[in-house]
């Protein structure tokens, strides 16, 4: 058999089984293929304006992946701002951090970001179940104890009805239950107004209050009495209108963190429905250098199309959800999509080398640029780019006059890109602009070996050789950032991985490739002038 | 669109090679990577060429260590004329040639003056890498000067011309003049503005010539004609082509030689990858030739260009060649 057989067979082999793996996911699953549906799954809209007053920044919480709670598929979208997801150490807090773009003016903005999430999963990850033990650990000496903005325990009133509603009782659970029970039945219900809310005081004072309020007045009362409580913010996924970020409340008694809502009625359990977006008094949405800022959230349940044929799904169903990329935790789950775009960006280099014949610096370096800037901001980085290059060319040339031997002058290189780059971070700091958008992620060993490139191209074949080459690797870059950058692109990689088969058979098909390159139609053109002549 | 299509199936029919045919269909099938080491190191070669007996400059010493350069008057003793050469240098990057001393001076070929210190920080740069592929550590060679023989005197400026013999199989598929200009700076690469000149392989008679990929038929420092002229001593140096072949291992492989003014032909280096330059400089492509060597039709090269109607080796995209 020859090579270019074996290889057409193994390509043909991989990509039948990659078409036939996505048919059959989409046959057994259906929609569900996309995104896991049924109860329990809901997808959550969060929408936030403001008005710009220059360099806006926005805060947004989102729901943590822990306990019997998953979150996937998020997606944050917006014109005039630039998203950036920030976790806590352990995962414990998360947020997603927008600024400005460049060159927005001051006006409206507008940040949407999306999730799916599902409650009550009855397999909780790993990951999900090391959080939940982790933030439901009991509390350390004097933890969720103090007071907090709002919630001033040491107040004479709260001492006072503390002491009332609690005389006589020796467990914690049932102290707080008598507290439940007042802050539950007597203090009458309000609707959120928005803005700071009442204080725990305050509340008591008026005999009403929103869930903010009451909880607030819950917790003082807890902590006045000794026992470990704290708010806990997120959304009631059962209301299905519009609505604002709801809060409840969670008391130490002694063994567990006991949830009650002291708005809906509910003590010693909330229902799954209950997203939890954090512990503690956690704004929605908050924001720097912005007026009338805004929110509201959108919740839709995920109806299962197929919940009708049958109550129980197949093996095969069953096999496909638990290999699912959504089941992982939201941090794995970007960088699984990053990797996943990886193979693409190759194949988008093999085409550009070996059927355009493009040159560039480095084979695979232009894709790590290309998805550097995919994240970062795709005119400026490849501005800012191409001139740390060419400054690092400048250095390099000078750098030439010591003779220094290769790995000191590779070093020596490096330090001076990096002083670059830390002078570009100061400037554009000066300039009240947040830098880290465009130089952050740039691999630095990539731009240094870069120079290094662009230099011995310079010396070795002329200028225009070594431009033309820059030129190249800045052509399947954008390439490969513009095409990745395609929501369709990122989606369908994740819901259908098996596509990775058909990229590596075209990939072995181009590696079998013996025609000829775009380039080497202008490189042998008088071969072909001299037939039509 | 179309005439992207109409262009590539016109190189197809002149029977040009292009790069991806070149690495699919003959280096990566006949060429075996073991045997790369061997042509990528200049005393590997050189060892070879002693064994086999093919004659190639003298080396005088080699320098593998820096502590080395504090010994170099004693290497090169009262030798006026000498070439620095990185041993895995490429394309002629990193060589030095000396063509006389005044004092304790060194003259290059170009009549720039070196002085023994620069000298050494040359070695040393190229003992650093900084010629070699990959810029790993090298080792420097000094070499014999090559003279450069009478009938090339028309044809060069100030650097020894070199021909390229592109073998498939052990026989001669193609071969080509390397002549350097001033714009080359004495070397004798094609991208870096040295003239092509197609040879004929029976006659061994120059009958094309391209500078920067234009067809040219003058020298264009000397403004005297390159072609038509005939390379001396060319069935040894395509007798020695074949030898060196053979004992390399490869497939497919470019074999440089120069004809030094008193010991005639001289195995400068051979390469693993050669370039596809060599049929611009024929204006001939290289399809034909390396199918009749395939088809056993290889002793005379003028047959194979005229029989029209033998098979091309279906060099189409994805070849369908079954490999050796």
């Amino acid at each position: 058999m020859s090579r270019t057989t074996l290889v057409v067979l193994t390509a043909s082999f991989l990509a039948t089984l990659s078409v036939g793996t996505s048919i059959l996911r989409l046959q057994v699953m259906g929609q569900e293929s996309k995104v896991p549906s049924g109860p329990g799954n809901y997808k959550v809209t969060i929408l936030v304006h403001a008005k710009s007053t220059g360099d806006a920044r926005l805060i947004t919480a989102c729901p943590l992946d822990f306990n019997r709670q998953h979150v996937y598929g998020e997606e944050y979208t917006s014109a005039e701002l630039f998203p950036k997801i920030v976790e806590s150490q352990n995962g414990g807090r998360r947020s997603l951090h927008w600024s400005q773009r460049v060159a927005v003016p001051k006006g409206p903005v507008q940040a949407r970001y999306e999730f799916y999430c599902g409650v009550d999963v009855h397999r909780p990850s790993t990951s999900m179940s090391k959080l939940n033990k982790a933030l439901h650990a009991p509390p350390r000496a004097g933890e969720c104890l103090a007071g907090t903005p709002g919630v001033d325990p040491s107040r004479p009133e709260i001492t006072k009805l503390a002491l009332d509603l609690s005389s006589g009782l020796e467990h914690p659970v049932d102290q707080v239950r008598a507290l439940f029970q007042y802050v539950d039945q007597v203090v009458q219900k309000d609707p959120t107004p928005g803005g700071p809310g009442l204080t725990a005081a305050e509340c008591l004072q008026h005999g009403r209050g929103d869930a903010l309020a009451k909880s607030r007045l819950l917790v003082a009362l807890c902590r006045n009495r000794r026992i470990p409580a704290r708010l806990v913010t997120g959304l009631m996924l059962g209301r299905r209108h519009d609505q604002t970020a709801h809060v409840w409340v969670e008391a130490w008694v002694g063994e567990y963190w006991m949830p009650m809502c002291p708005f809906s009625h509910y003590c010693g359990k909330v229902p799954p429905t209950y997203l939890v977006f954090g512990f503690g008094d956690i704004v929605m949405a908050r924001g720097h250098n912005v007026r009338d800022l805004d929110y509201s959230c959108l919740v839709e349940p995920q109806r299962s199309v197929k919940a009708q044929d049958s109550d129980k799904p197949s093996a095969l169903a069953r096999f496909f959800a638990r290999t699912s990329l959504y089941a992982l935790p939201p941090a794995e789950w970007r960088l699984v999509e990053f990797l996943l775009l990886m193979p693409i960006a190759a194949l988008i280099i093999c085409i550009y080398r070996n059927l355009i014949g493009l040159q560039s610096f480095g084979t695979f370096a232009p894709a790590l640029i290309g998805l550097a800037f995919r994240t970062l901001e795709s005119l400026p980085g490849i501005l800012v780019f191409v001139s740390i290059v060419l400054i690092g060319w400048g250095m390099r040339r000078v750098l030439d006059r010591y003779h220094l031997l290769q790995v000191p002058r590779t070093a020596f290189l490096l330090t001076l890109v990096v002083i670059v780059l830390i002078s570009a971070v100061l400037a554009a700091n000066y300039q009240d602009l947040a830098a880290t958008r465009y130089v952050s992620l740039f691999p630095i060993i990539i731009l240094t070996g870069m120079i290094e490139r662009f230099w011995t191209l310079e010396t070795e074949d002329g200028t225009t050789s070594s431009f033309k080459t820059l030129l190249g690797t800045m052509v399947i870059a954008a390439s490969i950032s513009l095409f990745l950058s395609i929501p369709a692109v990122v989606s369908h990689m994740v819901d259908f991985p098996e596509t990775l088969g058909l990229i590596m058979a075209c990939q072995l098909l181009i590696g079998r490739y013996t025609g000829y390159r775009l380039s080497e139609l202008f490189r042998f053109r008088d071969f072909v002038h001299e037939t039509t002549t | 669109m179309l005439w992207l299509f109409r262009a590539a199936r016109r190189l197809r029919e002149k029977g040009v090679l292009g790069i991806n045919a070149r690495n699919a269909a003959y280096i990566l099938d006949h060429n075996p990577r073991s045997q790369f080491p061997l042509v990528d190191d200049k005393l590997l070669m050189r060892n070879l060429c002693l064994k086999i007996g093919v004659p190639t400059p003298d080396v005088y010493a080699v320098i593998s260590y820096p502590w080395m350069l504090r010994k170099l008057p004693e290497y090169l003793g009262d030798r006026t004329d000498f070439v620095v050469k990185p041993n895995h240098g490429s394309a002629g990057r990193g060589v030095l040639v000396i063509v006389g001393r005044d004092k304790s001076d060194y003259l290059r070929h170009n009549g720039e003056r070196l002085t023994l210190e620069e000298l050494r920080q040359h070695l040393s740069s190229v003992l650093s890498g900084m010629y070699s592929l990959g810029g790993h550590p090298d080792q420097a060679i000094l070499q014999q000067r090559v003279r450069l023989h009478t009938d090339f005197e028309p044809l060069s400026y100030k650097g020894i011309p070199d021909i390229r013999v592109v073998l498939y199989r052990n026989e001669p598929a193609m071969a080509m003049l390397r002549l350097p200009t001033r714009a080359s700076n004495g070397r004798a690469n094609l991208h870096q503005g040295g003239i092509g000149v197609g040879v004929d392989l029976d006659t061994g008679m120059t009958n094309h010539a391209v500078l920067r990929n234009r067809a040219v038929t003058l020298h264009p420092d000397t403004r005297l004609p390159v072609v038509g002229m005939r390379v001396p001593y060319w069935s040894e140096v395509l007798k020695m082509s074949r030898r060196i072949a053979g004992e390399v291992g490869l497939g497919y492989v470019g074999v440089d030689i120069v004809v030094d003014a008193e010991q005639g032909p001289m195995l400068l280096e051979a390469n693993a990858r050669p370039g596809l330059a060599i049929q611009i400089a024929n204006n001939k492509g290289l399809l034909q030739r390396l199918a009749a060597i395939e088809n056993g039709d290889a002793k005379s090269s003028s047959r194979a260009e005229s029989d029209e109607h033998m098979v091309v080796g279906r060099i189409g995209p994805w070849s369908h060649r079954k490999s050796a």
